[in-house]
């Protein structure tokens, strides 16, 4: 398992919830849809819910505006999936737009099965099943039908 | 979820990190922690056809600490270790 966390806070105490577990990778980094190397991005802070933090610049729940932020390195979804992988789960606050606006078929065809939390708030989940659709997924709302976020499940036709 | 655990979680006493799948979570903040815990307890992530198997490759996006119990979870429930 590889897992990715922009967060500073949150990244050592992933780290420390999955020491002793060689095969669980945890890479400090938020993927987006495209990044060169080196790049980076903002990282908006949630003062109370450090789940909540964000690279959009307003609270996902609330909309309100975020002011503090960090800069942290950025990823390229297309890098992240580079070696395919059987199962892709995302809840990034908001980021799953972006990183589906611009995720490659290559990048994709190599995805068995993905899982991603979407937020109203941040686009319409059409738009998300549109996308993996068209990329050969059977996709549904799984949960979330009438509220501000929910879960989206894709799987390849039997 | 262990046993005092969820009873934490029913008496809303965030001060003790919660145990899951034998291992003490900690988070940078207690809310957050426990609301994710129980969020997996309940069943999220645990969806048919996107259970991941022993062996296999999984990449999981942000919202950490978590990522173990998100998806250790329904593998455990159902006689596997993933990890």
């Amino acid at each position: 398992m590889t897992a990715y966390e922009p967060g500073a806070a949150a990244f050592s105490h992933l780290a420390r919830n999955t020491d002793g577990h060689p095969r669980i990778s945890a890479i400090h980094a938020a993927v987006v849809g495209h990044a060169d190397e080196a790049a980076t991005v903002r990282l908006y802070l949630h003062g109370e819910r450090s789940t909540r933090n964000t690279v959009l610049a307003r609270d996902i729940g609330t909309g309100t505006t975020l002011e503090q932020h960090i800069d942290v390195r950025a990823v390229g979804i297309d890098e992240v999936l580079r070696d395919g992988c059987d199962l892709l789960k995302i809840d990034c606050e908001g980021a799953e737009f972006d990183i589906f606006a611009q995720v490659s078929d290559q990048a994709l065809s190599g995805v068995t099965g993905i899982v991603v939390e979407f937020h109203r708030t941040a686009g319409d989940p059409d738009v998300l099943l549109d996308r993996l659709r068209q990329a050969g997924f059977v996709a549904a709302v799984v949960s979330g039908h009438a509220e501000p976020f929910g879960v989206i499940g894709a799987t390849r036709p039997a | 979820m262990s046993p005092v655990t969820a009873l934490c979680a029913r008496a809303n006493f965030l001060r003790i990190a919660p145990r899951f799948g034998g291992v003490r979570v900690t988070g940078p903040d207690p809310v957050s922690t426990w609301g994710v815990c129980v969020q997996i307890a309940g069943g999220e992530y645990d969806l048919a056809g996107l259970r991941p198997l022993p062996g296999q490759r999984v990449i999981d996006i942000r919202r950490q600490y978590r990522p173990l119990f998100a998806l250790g979870r329904p593998s455990r429930r159902h006689g596997r270790d993933c990890l």
